[in-house]
């Protein structure tokens, strides 16, 4: 910095001490430095000179409405204290709308991820225990993961809940008495989906659940251990006894994603087939007497002819009711395994860059479509603002000049 | 004075309107001569009404006629920028002529002209007009010219320097690069 950048300031004595020697030191040896510094000395005073006097006016009214009215603003201690209590409320309701926000997403995304699956039967009541009718039965009613507690819907569907690790077995596939209700047979289908740690020990632990409970594996399957997240499928058989105790342990493997029971009471059917062949077997005695009695050729071959045809009809009944008593001894249940992201262990993707490609593709046309809605609405709207808009320039314009 | 000051903070009225009485006059000059004679009540009583109410904030690391200034400063920015209004009326020769003038120094008035001074400070940019007058009209030192504009001294220091080339280029005819 050359000495006459510091001159003014010298003039002013606004330099440090070592500076302030040197520009004197300068001035000392140079002239018209000199004669520079002493103009600045002379510019100063003349503005001050130029500088007019007035007459204070208005002291009295300043003090007086001062008095009146000013009050000191808190100071900033209580001004820093009133930040952090709205500071804080704002975060907390920022938690809160996110919760709030957050258990929505999770109630959609989970209704989203089982709409094909069905749900467990909310069964509240004595008289909600078991289906009445076939449509009863089948109809299925959706609810929250979070809200089903599994040992409790298992125990709603027939019978007093189950203590843990005490499944709550009972007899036989005859469903209890309800509410004094006649007890009947009941067809116990069960679909779970569970999140767990590791596919394949959940299949595992599945297969011996399945055998444990008296039951076996109808089918059981493990895919994606390559290129993606294993999930595996186990289809097993248990005695409708153990159905609860087995859907209970089975939750337990896992996160339970959903759950859907379904029961068809088909004690009516059995009944009205047992009628049946209860009346064909009368018939079937009657004609075995009659063909007994006979005494002519055509008469007896007539007779045989109609006691085979009841034979017939009273074997293909007795193999219905069977296979009715066999579905309803033996529950069918299908467990979906899903293997959970683990943290640190990024989900093995091969796909990953095309799929992020396109995303972003996606998301580029999304925001262009965005912007595109926006001029069409700015130009829809148009006649509402360019009116107004050219009023406030008209205005503004006129303030102006 | 400390503690009318304190008194003044914790809200006591009479402390306040002794602060007012205290400071009045230098306050009403700076907002005369930057918002003319007929506004400048207005501005000083603006000006300490803000001030009383922020009293809290002045942290005495200054002198509280440089802290007055710099709220005198923006509300008669803001007073100027409303009006629309010619801020440098006492600049004109009429109003300086009819005003009431210091004495001024008899050797400077032989090599100044006037008339030149006041067409030059007239031109120069609101920026170095503004620390020019802190510095030699309100007599505030640089850190205080800072301080009321809200910048460092070493750029009152620099705007000074370009101010005083400018106007001495101004009054004695030179070329300068603005």
């Amino acid at each position: 910095m050359s000495i006459r950048d510091d001159l003014k300031a010298y003039v002013d004595g606004e330099l440090p001490p070592a500076r302030q020697v040197e520009v004197e030191a300068a001035l000392a040896a140079d002239p018209e430095l000199n004669r520079e510094a002493l103009f600045l000395k002379e510019l100063a005073r003349e503005i001050r000179a130029l500088a007019p006097e007035f007459e204070s006016s208005g002291r009295e009214a300043a003090a007086r409405r001062v008095r009146l009215e000013a009050r000191p603003d808190p100071g900033p201690g209580r001004v820093w204290l009133r930040r952090l209590a709205f500071g804080t409320g704002f975060v907390f309701a920022l938690i809160g709308f996110a919760a709030v926000g957050a258990g929505l997403l999770n109630t959609i995304g989970n209704r989203g991820l089982d709409h094909a699956a069905g749900a467990y039967p909310a069964a509240e009541g004595p008289g909600r225990g078991i289906p009445e009718t076939e449509s009863d039965a089948g109809a299925a009613q959706m609810m929250a993961p979070a809200e089903f507690d599994l040992r409790k819907s298992a125990d709603g569907l027939g019978g007093p809940p189950a203590p843990a690790g005490m499944p709550g077995d009972r007899p036989d596939s005859v469903a209890p008495d309800v509410g004094g209700r006649a007890s009947g047979l009941v067809v116990k289908n069960g679909e779970i989906r569970l999140r767990v740690e590791s596919a394949r020990s959940a299949l595992e632990r599945a297969n011996a659940i399945a055998t444990g409970a008296g039951g076996f594996v109808q089918r059981s399957s493990l895919s994606g251990m390559e290129g993606g997240l294993p999930t595996a499928t186990i289809t097993m058989r248990v005695p409708a006894s153990r159905f609860e105790a087995t859907m209970t342990r089975l939750g337990e493997l896992g996160q339970v994603v959903s759950v859907d029971v379904t029961g068809e009471d088909v004690t009516k059917q059995v009944a009205d087939i047992d009628a049946r062949i209860k009346v064909l077997r009368a018939e079937e005695e009657s004609y075995i007497s009659m063909l007994r009695a006979a005494t002519k050729v055509g008469e007896l071959l007539e007779i045989r002819e109609r006691l085979g045809a009841v034979r017939q009809e009273v074997e293909s009944m007795t193999a219905v009711v069977k296979a009715l008593r066999d579905q309803a001894s033996l529950s069918t249940i299908t467990a979906a395994l899903e293997q959970r992201v683990a943290v640190g262990e990024p989900q093995p993707d091969r796909d990953w860059a095309s799929r992020v490609w396109a995303s972003a593709v996606n998301g580029l046309v999304l925001v262009l479509r965005g912007l595109a809605s926006v001029a069409i609405f700015v130009a829809v709207f148009a006649p509402i603002w360019v009116p107004v808009g050219l009023a406030v320039w008209w205005w503004r314009r006129r303030r102006t000049s | 004075m400390a503690s009318d000051l304190e008194r003044a903070k914790a809200g006591d009225s009479e402390a306040l309107a002794d602060l007012v009485h205290e400071h009045y006059d230098a306050v009403h000059r700076f907002c005369a001569l930057r918002v003319g004679p007929d506004l400048a009540p207005d501005a000083a009583q603006e000006t300490f009404l803000t001030a009383c109410r922020k009293l809290r904030t002045y942290r005495g690391d200054g002198r509280l006629t440089t802290w007055l200034f710099g709220i005198a400063n923006n509300h008669c920015r803001n007073l100027a920028r409303k009006r629309r209004m010619n801020t440098l009326e006492w600049l004109d020769p009429a109003v300086t002529d009819s005003a009431a003038r210091r004495t001024p120094s008899p050797d400077s008035e032989a090599a100044i002209d006037r008339e030149l001074l006041r067409s030059a400070l007239r031109s120069l940019s609101a920026e170095y007009r503004d620390v020019v007058l802190l510095k030699e009209v309100e007599g505030l030192t640089y850190d205080e010219v800072g301080a009321v504009l809200g910048i460092p001294a070493g750029t009152v220091k620099s705007r000074l320097h370009h101010a005083y080339r400018q106007l001495r280029a101004a009054l004695l005819g030179e070329e300068t690069d603005r």
